[in-house]
């Protein structure tokens, strides 16, 4: 892959992980100062209705839609997971 | 209204006014209202001194523990009021089966056994024994050197999940001198004008419209009626809750469980209606669900819930997997539809209303009927429940009362790694040997396989009629 294109791939990831931050802090889980794109989300206290509504947000706000079969406790854990799986669901091929 | 009925001290939301309805009726039909109480076990007794000053600390700090509800005669609004005691006393009662061994120093009452003691107390008026209007705090010692922490509340002053950070407060109290941990909410609606709360109550009226052409019934039927609540509990120990949670991800995936264990209460009242020779065409059952932000404690003293109503027919009952799924679809239709929202606006629009007024709609749009029966999964007990004043939390659970209608509910959560289920129900709307099969069911569709590979590991909370 050309290396203008790398950078592109690792911005728009970076900015992605940012907003997921961002959506999951604000409009999901009430968190402390120290939550962060590590944080594990279930002991954060995502449940049935959060994860629910957190799928639906990612696809609102980034138009990726992420099918309940390839979830996983491993790819949900946190915003950095989430977004890794995002990224796989949203490339082409 | 302070004039007439002492300060006020916070306002009903729409949840609240919904729990008021069921409460009054259940009070109007000799159903003593609708509680619940939380167990706490523990491996040895805990420091009983630190117990009870960590209940006074609670019962200084909040007067909704001791409020009443009134309802302004002239705004219709439903308001917590100031209780008219001055001074607010929280008791830690001592009671210890025969036995057990009660520490120097200490009074407290012989009781027969622990599954009559809890039988008799779910059974009593609450505010009519040793406590608060809205809290009682119950200590059991038990013959085996554990003991059994009981809080008996009102519904009206919280949901389950409220009643866990009741507990953590009073097991983690803040240190002498600070404020109070626990906030109470202004519990003032958004300002949404009427035309748009129309438009967004419009989603769950439109669905409640289809759901009223399914007839469905309850264990109780349809009219009111007195009745000892009764319950009965499974605990499946860390080995069996895996297995369970292994054949819930086969079947559902691993991430929601909320259509699992529903699908795991339909089929258990199938079981019930069979036994009577009935296998009813439909059933319509509520399930609440967290409206609180989940995460760090946050407002304990509201109903923070709003409702999904799930229909299923008899059909796609034949099987876990095909009831779990279908489950899982209208969970899921029912978010990207927003009808959680949705019914939370129309609970703010009957917010008003009469409880007699707010039940009799119901009723006449259900005939009659609430839910075919009441359920819930609370989740994980309070994450980080250790130990409470030196002894080692062994389990934690949930006792909900049910009104009858519609007589009976199955209530499932988890605590370190263990699921318990309860079945609670009223005397006259299901009997002891439709409870056993209701349990039967859960136990064959959770673990499935050989039903004796399930070994009970708690009483069975029914005392000997």
């Amino acid at each position: 892959m050309h290396s203008g294109s790398m950078a592109t791939a690792n911005d728009d990831h970076c900015s992605r992980r940012t907003k997921l931050l961002g959506l999951v802090s604000h409009d999901i889980l009430e968190v402390g100062p120290d939550f962060d794109e590590h944080s594990n989300l279930f002991d954060a206290g995502l449940d049935s209705m959060a994860i629910m509504q957190l799928l639906i947000l990612i696809e609102q706000n980034f138009g990726v839609r992420l099918p309940a079969a390839k979830l996983t406790r491993a790819n949900f854990s946190s915003v950095a997971d989430l977004a890794r799986l995002m990224d796989s669901e949203a490339a082409p091929g | 209204m302070s004039l007439f009925f002492g300060k006020e001290l916070a306002r009903l939301t729409g949840a609240d006014c919904f729990v008021l309805a069921l409460d009054r009726m259940m009070h109007r039909h000799g159903q003593h209202g609708l509680i619940g109480q939380t167990h706490v076990r523990m491996n040895s007794v805990p420091d009983i001194a630190r117990v009870e000053e960590s209940a006074r600390g609670l019962a200084a700090a909040h007067p909704l523990l001791d409020a009443v509800v009134r309802r302004n005669p002239f705004t219709l609004r439903a308001a917590w009021h100031e209780g008219r005691r001055t001074e607010r006393h929280l008791p830690v009662n001592l009671w210890f089966e025969k036995g057990a061994c009660v520490p120097d120093g200490r009074r407290a009452t012989e009781i027969a056994s622990e599954d009559v003691w809890v039988d008799h107390v779910l059974n009593q008026q609450l505010g009519s024994r040793n406590g608060l209007r809205n809290l009682h705090i119950d200590l059991v010692l038990l013959r085996g050197g554990g003991s059994l922490l009981v809080l008996t509340w009102t519904h009206l002053l919280f949901d389950g999940k409220g009643a866990e950070f009741l507990v953590d407060a009073l097991v983690n109290p803040p240190p002498p001198g600070s404020a109070a941990a626990l906030p109470v909410p202004p519990a003032v609606p958004p300002r949404v004008t009427l035309r748009e709360r129309i438009r967004i109550a419009t989603p769950v009226v439109e669905r409640f419209f289809g759901l009223a052409a399914d007839r469905y019934v309850s264990l109780a039927g349809p009219h009111p009626r007195p009745g000892r609540l009764r319950f009965r509990m499974l605990t499946f120990d860390v080995g069996s809750t895996e297995r369970i949670q292994a054949r819930m991800e086969a079947a559902v995936g691993p991430l929601f469980r909320i259509g699992y264990f529903l699908a795991c209460a339909l089929r258990a009242h199938r079981q019930a209606f069979l036994a009577r020779g009935s296998d009813p065409a439909h059933y319509v059952v509520s399930l609440p669900v967290q409206i609180r932000k989940k995460g760090l404690g946050t407002v304990p003293f509201q109903n923070c819930v709003t409702i999904l109503f799930f229909a299923m027919a008899r059909a796609s009952l034949d099987s876990m997997a095909a009831a779990a799924k279908l489950a899982q679809a209208q969970f899921e239709e029912m978010t990207r539809g927003r009808l959680d929202r949705s019914f939370t606006q129309v609970l703010e629009l009957l917010r008003r209303l009469p409880s007699a007024v707010y039940l009799a709609f119901v009723r006449r749009q259900f005939g009659g009927e609430i839910t075919a029966f009441f359920h819930s999964f609370t989740g994980e007990f309070s994450a980080g429940l250790g130990d409470v004043f030196g002894a080692r939390v062994t389990n934690a659970y949930h006792i909900p009362s049910v009104s009858a209608p519609p007589g009976s509910g199955l209530f499932f959560g988890l605590f370190n790694g263990r699921l318990n289920v309860t079945f609670s129900w009223r005397e006259g709307s299901a009997t002891r040997e439709e409870a056993d099969l209701v349990l039967a069911r859960v136990r064959e569709d959770l673990l499935g396989g050989d039903p004796t590979d399930f070994q009970p590991e708690e009483g069975t909370g029914c005392a000997p009629t």
